[in-house]
């Protein structure tokens, strides 16, 4: 039996119960019975004497001894009767068991026969307690036992009664209850007999709960689901995203990310780690930037968005990524960062190239005549001292007609990289249009001038091989030169200036050792003032 | 028997018994069998009579206020243990007065009406007591 199975409670509350009340009921029932006893021996014992007590008189009076024993022997032969004494004026008789002082007692007066008046002695009656309190517990014991008994079968008829109306129906419940699962059509059925009992409410209500609980787990499956599939389509959202999404913690720790940081890991051959700094700023060319900009965005309640170069360089393309930061707190008062990175490499080149198809000449590669005036701009507004070439191709045209535009390309092409090749780093070289090309020195005296154009002159009249011909081509050079600001310190007069220097001398430059360099004249500039 | 019971009873000695007068005690000890000796240690002989009819009985409901039932009972008891014998009997007063006449020791009793001066003189008795309703 289960050890706090009810049946095992309720008999052993009733055992206790019934034992408790067995044990104080015998008590009390001792109590009562003794004191009965005493009152009955009592009354027994003055019965009894009122039988003695003729005889007793008549002993006393005459004296007779004998008859005085008889009234002795038939007093202690009484059960209840422990003792008895005789005493008289002629005789005292005790029985054997006499006490002196005896825990209790009778007296009675012996009086003459014929003169009722007249005191002849006493007779003491000692009572059997021990008798009575034997007696008495005879009496009580058999209570209790009757009791024991009655306790036993009530008990066996409790948990009789117990099993078959109360545990044996809850065992049924609960076996059913315990194969049935909630959210389901299944239902309790009422125990046989407990229609309307108890246990019969108790099912109905369980009924009750499992109805209801079967509606609002359906409810909530729908609900499940519903956020099921919404977690679906939000893991496909974050999963394939094209841009790399990261959640960590302001310390760098990475909680979450998805496949497109991963490959970008891969891409850029980086470790697979759990913490690339704060905002990820190992992985960039410029940590620091990326943690300040970020941090002064949050600063100001902003999301962070910013263009970081990666350190990571692809076939020497710098991986341009623009990354947006959002702070996000929790409800539970944590805050995670969140990044989305996007490759903005393409943008970047784009951009370049616009900047490039701006400030280049598409077929040289070198500057074009709108970024190289730009320049001059900055150097005039920095008062930089420089000095401004125009330059002109003598035999270009003739290459033209002969080879083709191709072969005209390929030969400015050529010139343009002997330019480049010659201008120091400071200097600029750009092409003016059609075969005109201009080319700007810091800080030059007209002797480094002069022999930069030497050599360059000496390059570019070397015999030029066509590729695209396999022929030899050659062509010449005409240069003119102004000073800024010893000639002028206005750019159009500056360019002016050059022009009319290579024009004067564009004949003679055409002919084998006439002069191919020709600076501007200053008298001329002033007549050019006054124009 | 309603004269027989109102009338006096003498309790008669021998005319020489040194007991004068008996109180009522004293002459229920004699008859009862507790002391068989007068106050002067004298043994006495109580006497019972038989007739007159009445005599008995009035006696003895006087002396102890019993039925003769209840002193024939006594004595049958007493007698049992062989302490104390009851009086002897005599069939008629005049007997019993002759007994004692003859009998210093003895004791008995008589309607009073049955005793003249004469016959007291003449039969040396004397009265000790007398018992009345």
């Amino acid at each position: 039996m289960n050890k706090s199975g009810l049946l095992l409670r309720l008999a052993i509350s009733i055992s206790f119960a019934a034992v408790f009340v067995g044990f104080i009921s015998s008590q009390v029932f001792f109590k009562l019975a003794y004191q009965k006893n005493l009152d009955k021996t009592q009354a027994s014992i003055e019965q009894l004497y009122e039988v003695v007590a003729p005889t007793a008189n008549i002993a006393a009076y005459l004296g007779d001894q004998e008859l005085a024993k008889e009234v002795i022997n038939g007093l202690s032969n009484n059960q209840a009767i422990l003792a008895a004494s005789f005493e008289s004026e002629l005789f005292s008789i005790q029985s054997k068991a006499f006490k002196v002082e005896p825990e209790k007692q009778t007296e009675f007066m012996v009086y003459s026969p014929f003169v009722p008046s007249e005191s002849l002695g006493t007779i003491k009656v000692q009572h059997n307690l021990d008798y009575i309190e034997e007696d008495s517990q005879n009496a009580a014991s058999f209570l209790s036992n009757s009791l024991l008994i009655q306790a036993f079968v009530v008990t066996a008829i409790a948990i009789f009664i117990a099993f078959y109306f109360i545990t044996k129906p809850i065992l049924i419940i609960a076996n059913r209850l315990h194969s049935l699962n909630p959210g389901t059509a299944r239902r309790l059925k009422k125990p046989v007999f407990h229609d309307k009992s108890e246990l019969g409410n108790l099912v109905e209500d369980i009924n009750l709960l499992l109805e209801k609980a079967e509606e609002q787990i359906s409810q909530e499956r729908l609900l499940r689901s519903e956020i099921e599939l919404l977690e679906k389509r939000f893991r496909l959202l974050f999963e394939n995203s094209v841009a790399p999404i990261i959640l960590m913690e302001p310390r760098g720790n990475i909680l979450l990310t998805n496949k497109a940081f991963k490959s970008l890991i891969e891409r850029i051959e980086q470790p697979i780690k759990k913490n690339y700094g704060p905002i990820l700023s190992e992985l960039f060319e410029t940590p620091e930037l990326v943690t300040r900009s970020v941090n002064s965005a949050f600063l100001n309640d902003e999301i962070a968005i910013g263009e970081h170069r990666l350190k990571f360089k692809e076939q020497n393309k710098t991986i341009w990524l623009q990354v947006v930061v959002s702070s996000i707190i929790t409800d539970d008062l944590k805050s995670y960062y969140q990044i989305t990175l996007n490759d903005v490499s393409k943008k970047r080149d784009e951009l370049d190239k616009l900047s490039r198809r701006a400030d280049y000449d598409a077929l040289t590669n070198m500057t074009n005549r709108h970024a190289g005036e730009k320049r001059i701009d900055q150097l005039i507004k920095d008062k930089t001292p420089f000095v401004f070439a125009l330059m002109d191709l003598n035999g270009f045209k003739q290459v033209n007609d002969i080879y083709g535009h191709d072969a005209g390309d390929e030969v400015l092409i050529f010139v343009a990289n002997q330019l480049k090749q010659l201008t120091p780093s400071n200097g600029i070289a750009c092409r003016w249009g059609g075969d005109e090309f201009v080319v700007v020195l810091e800080n030059t005296n007209k002797a480094d001038f002069e022999l930069f154009c030497e050599q360059l002159t000496t390059r570019i009249v070397k015999p030029y091989t066509l590729i695209s011909h396999q022929a030899n081509v050659q062509v010449g050079l005409c240069i003119g030169a102004a000073f800024y600001p010893y000639d002028t310190s206005h750019k159009p007069e500056l360019i002016h200036l050059a022009d009319k220097a290579m024009y004067a001398i564009k004949p003679e430059s055409k002919t084998r050792g006439g002069r191919t360099l020709a600076f501007a004249t200053p008298t001329k500039t002033l007549e050019r003032k006054y124009e | 028997m309603n004269t027989a019971v109102a009338k006096p009873i003498s309790i008669v000695v021998h005319a020489d018994n040194a007991t004068d007068s008996l109180s009522k005690k004293q002459l229920i000890d004699l008859y009862m069998g507790r002391y068989v000796a007068f106050p002067d240690n004298q043994s006495a002989q109580p006497l019972d009579t038989l007739t007159p009819e009445g005599l008995k009985s009035t006696f003895y409901k006087r002396l102890v206020n019993m039925p003769l039932s209840r002193v024939n009972a006594y004595w049958s008891r007493v007698r049992f243990t062989g302490r104390a014998t009851p009086p002897e009997t005599y069939a008629d007063e005049q007997m019993v007065l002759n007994f004692i006449a003859e009998n210093p020791n003895a004791i008995g009793y008589v309607f009073s009406d049955a005793l003249t001066k004469q016959q007291k003189q003449k039969q040396k008795v004397k009265v000790i007591l007398e018992l009345y309703e």
